[in-house]
């Protein structure tokens, strides 16, 4: 197929450039209740995503139009053609500033996996029996799990000599952990790596029966009106995040973010500055990848010190725009831990959450919140599980005194503090 | 006018059917979900364009066999005469590898029926005005770029306006030994976007745009382009909520949510066989204010989730699933049905053709009532009009609710102060919402932008809606 395509692409005299994604995928998922294999699934698909390009003119000014299609596999010569004709026709109304492709670059790093030796069927069981190895728990179970094992392979090529190959093992887990109090409760969970390391799987499955016990104890959060909040696991990274997502080539060239290179990204601020580095080989991250869907080489990139915007990141494209070199679009990222302990930020009344129905944290106003699914309030001297209500505020306000916790998770694609703690954060709740 | 059926599944389905006749010599149940959806997505913005083909293009199969006591799976997207031995070897292993490899090390498997089907053969092609390939891009691109040029008559403080449109062409081939369906039709949808920011306060207004219709639907989008660009500005002024309990007058596009999130999810009955769902507890019981009739179903409206028949082959049905406040039924796949010996209602739903079929919503809303917004507004001493919103989230289990709304207009004695306030997050009790209701209006608007996933994956079209109602909600 990628010679038809190639041909097809070479063949049509109006495109300046282009470049194609092959994807090969090759999959296993077994889905339980209980403990018990309710179905099971396997897949194989390929699939070629073709973006051409095409310059030109219209009253003296240059342009760079693109088009993206998807050519599936089976199509003929004769369908190829006609599809690559079509979207390069389309290219020539997409009027956008010129901007180049990625030229050959050498990888930078490598990722690797031990889900890459074997057949992924055998190891899909082998990661079910892990995963159930924990479910003893009395007053708390795994109610439908769900498992998926993916053998990724990707090549990218493009018109400048581009061309680029790598394989990947994405796993992906869905857990849905029950725990029976005055009612049955549950928590919702996923994990995704690319990476198996036995032992750790039952090691986050046991924390999972935990959390959900302390949800089935939980009380009714208090209506705190504004509270010190600790954002602890999932939440803290998503909250991280905005920092990361404010620093990207293409948010600012859309004028969605202000940050600016070589000032301060948290305003005048008194608590932890932040320090973030973007990883593309970060170890058993989900969305590790030697290059980005540009076939550009990745690196590691620090790109905010001490709350100070070192560099953009993006893309070959905004980042010609910003006049900036380019990173290539990495998705892992690191935070540099805090000076203080989890316990030194708990001390004194707050509310800590760790689990949200979703946590959102809106990149263009800083806005964040959510429902609490779990959570945990101290008045000082007493601490106990909390479920309801919500918390929300805005990064921009809360900034100033954020603290980042001195332990650290390591998550899908984030390592990092485990815990941020914000002041004055407004706290729905439900009784006094 | 008429929606094509797809060439290539027209193509295909002779080796689809030799494919099931082979595997039917192996298994007691065989079908096959052939897809075919093509669609084109356009982006116009301040700062550029963009192009590409839909988010939802797909192209493959999926076959489903009866494997013993469960149901086994597997994707594929390239069948031809020379490789149709290979893609049968494939299913053959590939479905027993795992579940050969669970056994051995264990594991046991559910225990469901073998599906009964009645013979069926049906076909249906959607209508509409302007299909997308008879549209050019350069004028769906000048349209756009014409809209994203008018927002700018309107506030100095834009920063950027994007005005999108998607159109999608979905073609679906079901055979089994017993059933021969086809279906062919389109969806669109819109968005304008304006984000304004004054100093370093950044907000912004959007509105969306949904249904069966091509790209006639850009057309609509051209109406509405003040009103987008005012709500960003008028967002600037906006003030957090004090967090409390408040009397809230929701806009249909927010009733649609909650009617979404609250019971759409909560009773869908792939969580009744997990014991997921605290619905089960309430069948035939108040669950709701006697004003409230809520339905779910792809012949309940016409919008982006009409169809003739799901991803698992049932035809589509109008389900009441909540009627003078009493919850009657819930909606169902048919595996579900088939463990919980209930009848399908023609919700199995699938991402695409590469993954699983579960519970899904289709078109789902609560029912107009007799009241009128006027009416609604004069009876509120202290509280707020909610409209539009950024998203949602499900707790079948604990009836728990989340919406992130985008903003309240404050009423205080029966008139709108003109203080705003945003974000504002809406959580509580789903029965204590809804046994809250206390005045239905007279209108009823459907809305099928975005996309539902449940979890917080398998993403598919979904609309939702209803009227204006007047309830109790803890808001901050």
């Amino acid at each position: 197929m990628l010679r038809k395509i190639k041909k097809a692409l070479e063949s049509t005299r109006e495109i300046s450039d282009w470049k194609v994604i092959e994807t090969i995928k090759e999959g296993h998922e077994l889905y339980f209740i209980r403990q018990e294999l309710d179905m099971n699934r396997a897949k194989n698909v390929s699939s070629y995503n073709v973006t051409v390009y095409r310059d030109f003119e219209e009253a003296g000014k240059k342009f760079r139009g693109s088009a993206q299609t998807t050519i599936h596999p089976g199509m003929s010569e004769g369908e190829v053609k006609k599809r690559i004709e079509e979207s390069t026709f389309a290219a020539g109304f997409v009027k956008n500033r010129p901007y180049p492709i990625a030229e050959p670059s050498e990888a930078k790093g490598s990722i690797s996996s031990g889900l890459q030796k074997g057949e992924i069927s055998d190891w899909i069981v082998e990661i079910a029996s892990e995963v159930f190895s924990q479910d003893t728990k009395k007053g708390a179970y795994l109610n439908s799990t769900e498992i998926y094992l993916t053998k990724v392979h990707t090549h990218i090529l493009n018109s400048r000599g581009v061309d680029v190959q790598f394989d990947a093992v994405r796993a992906f887990i869905e857990l849905i952990v029950t725990a029976t109090g005055e009612e049955e409760v549950e928590l919702y969970h996923q994990l995704r790596f690319s990476d198996y390391r036995p032992g750790s799987i039952s090691k986050k499955v046991t924390e999972f029966l935990e959390e959900a016990l302390n949800r089935a104890q939980a009380k009714p959060t208090p209506a705190l009106g504004t509270a010190p909040v600790l954002l602890v696991s999932e939440p803290a990274e998503d909250f991280l995040s905005y920092y990361v997502d404010n620093a990207s080539a293409r948010a600012v060239y859309e004028k969605i973010s202000t940050f600016k290179i070589g000032e301060s990204v948290q305003g005048d601020f008194v608590g932890d500055g932040i320090t973030i580095t973007l990883d593309p080989f970060m170890p058993e991250s989900y969305y590790s990848a030697p290059y980005d869907g540009d076939g550009f080489a990745l690196n590691r990139e620090q790109i905010i010190v001490n709350g100070k915007l070192l560099k953009y990141w993006g893309d070959v494209r905004y980042s010609h725009y910003l006049g900036v070199e380019p990173t290539g679009n990495i998705h892992n990222f690191s935070v540099e831990p805090g000076k203080n302990t989890l316990e030194t930020l708990r001390e004194g009344p707050h509310l800590e959450v760790a689990l949200f129905s979703a946590f959102n944290v809106d990149s263009v106003t800083g806005d964040f919140g959510g429902e609490i699914r779990l959570g945990w309030y101290c008045d000082g001297k007493e601490r106990y599980p909390i479920t309801g209500g919500s918390i929300s505020g805005n990064i921009n306000k809360v900034q100033k005194e954020l603290l980042l916790s001195k332990e650290t998770q390591k998550s899908k694609r984030y390592t990092g503090p485990k815990a941020v703690k914000l002041l004055n954060v407004s706290v729905s709740g439900i009784n006094k | 006018m008429k929606v094509q059926d797809s060439a290539f599944l027209l193509k295909v389905k002779p080796l689809l059917k030799r494919l099931i006749s082979e595997l039917s010599k192996d298994y007691d149940y065989v079908s096959v979900l052939g897809t075919d959806v093509s669609g084109k997505s356009y982006s116009v913005l301040t700062t550029g364009i963009s192009l590409s083909d839909s988010n939802w293009t797909e192209r493959g199969f999926v076959v489903r066999v009866f494997n013993e006591s469960i149901y086994s799976e597997y994707s594929f997207n390239e069948l031809s005469e020379e490789n149709f031995k290979q893609v049968l070897n494939n299913i053959r292993e590939e479905t027993e590898k795992s579940l050969r490899n669970s056994k051995a090390k264990g594991f046991h498997t559910g225990k469901y029926p073998c599906v009964m089907e009645e013979k069926i053969v049906k076909h249906f092609n959607g209508d509409v005005v302007t299909p997308l390939e008879f549209s050019r891009p350069s004028e769906i691109i000048e349209k756009l770029t014409s809209i994203k040029d008018k927002a700018y008559e309107y506030t100095d403080l834009l920063v950027n306006f994007m005005a999108a449109y998607e159109g999608v062409t979905v073609s679906k081939l079901f055979i089994s030994p017993n059933k021969d369906l086809m279906q062919s039709y389109m969806w669109s949808q819109g968005y304008t976007y304006a984000i304004v920011r004054k100093e370093s306060n950044t907000r912004y207004g959007y509105k969306s745009y949904s249904g069966l219709k091509g790209t006639e639907l850009i057309d609509e989008m051209s109406k509405d382009i003040k009103e987008v660009v005012d709500k960003a500005v008028m967002l600037l002024d906006a003030v957090p909520i004090e967090p409390g309990m408040y009397d809230v007058i929701c806009s249909p596009e927010v009733a649609g949510l909650i009617a979404h999130e609250a019971f759409g999810h909560g009773v869908e009955m792939d969580m009744f066989v997990k014991n997921r769902a605290k619905a089960v507890e309430y069948l035939n019981k108040p669950v709701a204010s006697k004003l409230v009739e809520m339905h779910d179903g792809a012949r309940a409206a016409e919008e982006v989730s009409s169809y003739l028949f799901d991803d698992e082959g049932t035809l589509g049905t109008d389900t009441t699933i909540i009627k003078e406040g009493i919850l009657l039924t819930g909606i169902s796949d048919l595996l579900s049905a088939l463990k919980l010996g209930t009848k399908p209602t023609g919700n199995g739903k699938r991402e695409s053709f590469e993954r699983k079929a579960y519970t899904r919503m289709t078109n789902t809303f609560f029912s107009p009532g007799n009241d009128s917004l006027e009416e609604m507004i004069a009876s509120i001493e202290h509280g707020y009009l909610l409209e539009d919103y950024y998203s949602g989230m499900e707790d079948p289990k604990n009836w728990g609710i989340q919406c992130m709304i985008a903003y309240g207009r404050e009423i205080r004695n029966g008139k709108f102060t003109g203080k705003i306030v945003s974000p504002v997050v809406m959580t509580g009790y789903v029965p204590d919402l809804l046994q809250s209701i206390s005045m239905i209006s007279g209108e009823l608007r459907l809305s099928g932008s975005g996309a539902c996933g449940k979890g917080h994956k398998e993403w598919v079209k979904v609309s939702s809606g209803g009227p204006y109602i007047k309830a109790k909600a803890r808001l901050g």
